[in-house]
């Protein structure tokens, strides 16, 4: 993948996302822009659950309204008490779209309706904001001020939108605002603003602490799967590497949050399953080897992980094991197995 | 040996020692391998319990006996070293000794290495400096700094000791650390009154490369009387006329200043998901962390680099002990997903030679950044500048200093 197609990949924006929150030094290559400007990380792919009444009448007057929708962070900010859901797309799309369903269940999270569902005692404003690439920008906003038109004339309100902007050139990344759309408070992106500093041929993505979003897993970026495969790895090693004298047991959840770290918010169960029921074939693959070489016997029973005590010698065999270029390089084939699981 | 029954007696039995040695110094009659008093600082982790202690040492076949609150003999130490292990709190131990460095130099570096639960105290550079800079009330005293530098990826990684272990060796990499030929190691060593070493090290100081990483210091001991020798890694040898006074100062160096500052760090590192349930029953998860940055005025150069990816953990080995696939993007830049061997916990790097990013995940000790600091600036750049979060690590430290 080229770097000017990374910045499309949603995964890619929403780390990117992630960084701009939190803090670094004002010397470094990333510009937080959003915590210094006084926003601060809420929510990462929190659910928020249509209210019942606006569903019902807007599904009885024909719009596709999505019943739940998951924007995938959601900033917040004390002194203008504005509230950000932030959804990161690819591109743009058109009202009469599937993604305008999903769209509407955002956009009818006005101000009253958010600050009630996160718990605000007073009213804040509601700033949708979507990221996009740069080019896709002014599609999105018309859109999105379409869809809020269609909302608006069954009598119900509906949330400022803001179109946020990705660029990739020589020295950087850089966010600039769609003009027509809300303006964020007390951060200007009117003109681009650098947020990543990049070397000449610099790949622009940072760690991915997220290396999927929920639904994401369908059709991801290979590299995605690339950072999905260490994260299994690693999940492993930290599991007999720290193997000891004395029996252990994980449940396989705790394993999961290792490979996705907010596993725990997923509540799409089908998927969810089928993550896990792929990572327990590898699991099992590697505690297979780990019997045939050094008889130790680890297992995996329903989503109980059971790690034996062992001596002080067998826990070095092990950590030499998972040490040793073999299992460092142990491939752990995702494109075709997890692809076909995930696809269920 | 002698009989001790209690921590009175102990210190009261170490007091009588260091003034014997202290008169021996003064004479000029102090024997080599004599033994000076001194105690090697090691760190357990956060939520350790004092249960915990004794386990910890009997994997490593040490024997603990208990001989008061939270103090042990210790037994099965290799044959002529004696030793006392003092528990400050469950998180921070102290191994006093009177044995020849030439032994407990070596035993407690393979102890350390040998398990997971114990690191050293690491006194990296810039805590090193804030020692002697800011905790030392007379500036007319003298003290002895020395600095390290160690360009191991400039001229090693081609080495055939480095070259990668035959399939059939693959498990066959014990004591890989003491493979560096010690004669990479540039050292300089100034003695000077503090006054006159702050005015120079401070100021436009023209051999900041040289002086970009100190190793060891001697300063004065705070009651004036002999003097104090720190190490990086975590000793201090009493050259000083008592050990009581000593004792204090090991509790505040460790539990207060080491203490304080490392909790800091992982308040403001550890990367999480924090879940909590709003008013409406829904869920919420916030991100809590920041990064790690080492910044390098001056970018490494790309033998450096890749020298420093390849041993590391292509090879899987040198002596930063990281573990993990490297991922190699275009720039050049490397993201590895990897494993802080000291500890066995996960560690995430985004590597440029202008810097790296470190991202810790809760639950991996904060000592690993001082370690990190210390190794980068004695094999990678003794210029570099940490940043946890946004805050300089020396601020950090200074704040720890200030707070203790």
């Amino acid at each position: 993948m080229n770097n000017s197609a990374i910045i499309e990949d949603p995964v890619f924006q929403l780390n990117l996302l992630l960084f701009l929150t939190w803090d670094a030094p004002s010397t470094g290559d990333i510009d937080p822009v959003f915590l210094r400007s006084g926003y601060n990380l809420s929510f990462v792919e929190t659910k928020l659950t249509v209210p019942d009444a606006i569903h019902l009448r807007l599904s009885e007057g024909g719009l596709h309204i999505q019943r739940t929708a998951r924007p995938d962070i959601f900033l917040e900010h004390e002194e203008s008490h504005t509230l950000v859901p932030m959804e990161c797309k690819r591109s743009s799309f058109s009202s009469t779209s599937s993604t305008a369903a999903q769209a509407r269940s955002l956009l009818v999270f006005d101000g009253i309706q958010l600050s009630t569902f996160v718990g605000k005692t007073s009213v804040w404003e509601s700033a949708l904001t979507y990221v996009t690439v740069t080019g896709n920008g002014e599609l999105l906003i018309t859109t999105l001020q379409e869809l809020s038109a269609e909302i608006f004339s069954y009598g119900y309100g509906t949330a400022k939108v803001s179109c946020l902007e990705i660029a990739l050139r020589n020295d950087g990344v850089y966010l600039s605002a769609i003009e027509r759309g809300y303006h964020l408070p007390n951060v200007n992106f009117n003109a681009a603003r650098k947020i990543i500093n990049l070397s000449e041929e610099e790949d622009p993505r940072p760690l991915y602490i997220i290396p999927f979003t929920l639904g994401g897993t369908h059709d991801p970026d290979p590299f995605c799967e690339e950072v999905f495969r260490e994260r299994i790895r690693l999940a492993i090693a930290l599991l007999l590497g720290n193997i000891s004298q004395e029996p252990q047991e994980h449940t396989l959840d705790t394993v999961m949050e290792r490979v996705i770290t907010v596993w725990s918010m997923w509540d799409h169960q089908e998927e969810k399953r089928a993550i896990k029921s792929y990572v327990r074939q590898v699991l099992n693959e590697v505690f297979g080897s780990i019997y045939r070489q050094f008889n130790v016997r680890c297992s995996i029973r329903n989503q109980t992980i059971t790690i034996p005590g062992v001596t002080a010698d067998s826990i070095e065999t092990v950590r030499r094991y998972i040490n040793s270029v073999a299992f460092r390089r142990h491939q752990i084939p995702l494109s075709g197995p997890l692809q076909d699981t995930m696809n269920l | 040996m002698t009989t001790i029954t209690s921590r009175q007696e102990l210190y009261k039995h170490f007091d009588l020692y260091t003034l014997q040695r202290k008169e021996e110094l003064n004479q000029r009659s102090l024997k080599r391998g004599a033994g000076l008093l001194k105690t090697y600082l090691l760190e357990t982790f956060a939520d350790a319990l004092e249960d915990d202690i004794a386990p910890i040492f009997n994997r490593v076949k040490w024997g603990l006996e208990p001989i008061d609150q939270g103090l042990f003999r210790v037994h099965n130490l290799p044959v002529g070293m004696d030793g006392y292990l003092d528990v400050f709190t469950p998180r921070f131990l102290a191994f006093h000794t009177t044995s020849p460095s030439e032994i407990s130099d070596s035993t407690i570096k393979r102890v350390v290495k040998n398990t997971t639960e114990l690191d050293h105290v690491w006194l990296s550079s810039p805590i090193m400096n804030s020692i002697w800079k800011d905790i030392i009330p007379n500036s007319q005293k003298y003290a002895t700094l020395r600095f390290e530098n160690e360009p191991l990826f400039e001229t090693l990684y081609r080495n055939p000791l480095f070259d990668e272990a035959p399939d059939d060796d693959l498990y066959d990499n014990e004591e890989r650390e003491d493979e560096i030929p010690e004669q990479q190691v540039a050292r300089l060593e100034i003695k000077q009154r503090i006054n006159q070493l702050r005015d120079v090290l401070d100021g436009e100081n023209p051999f900041k490369y040289l002086t970009g990483n100190l190793t060891r210091i001697r300063v004065p001991a705070p009651n004036d009387q002999g003097r104090y020798e720190y190490f990086h890694y975590g000793k201090l040898t009493n050259r000083g006329d008592e050990f009581r006074g000593f004792a204090s100062h090991l509790r505040f160096i460790s539990n207060q200043v080491y203490g304080n500052l490392t909790r800091s760090i992982e308040r403001i590192i550890a990367v999480h998901a924090e879940k909590t349930t709003l008013p409406n029953g829904a869920n919420k998860v916030v991100m809590r962390g920041a990064p790690v940055t080492f910044a390098f005025p001056v970018p490494l150069t790309n033998r450096v680099f890749e020298g420093f990816i390849e041993l590391t953990f292509e090879k899987g080995r040198g002596p930063f002990r990281l573990w993990g696939n490297p991922l190699k993007l275009s720039g050049p830049k490397v993201h590895v997903y990897g494993i802080d061997l000291h500890l066995w916990q996960p560690i995430y790097l985004d590597l440029t030679p202008k810097r790296f990013i470190v991202i810790i995940p809760q639950g991996t000790c904060g000592n690993t950044i001082h370690r990190l600091t210390a190794n980068i600036k004695r094999f990678l750049s003794p210029l570099v500048n940490v940043y946890i979060g946004g805050i300089a690590y020396e601020e950090l430290i200074r704040t720890a200093m200030r707070t203790a």
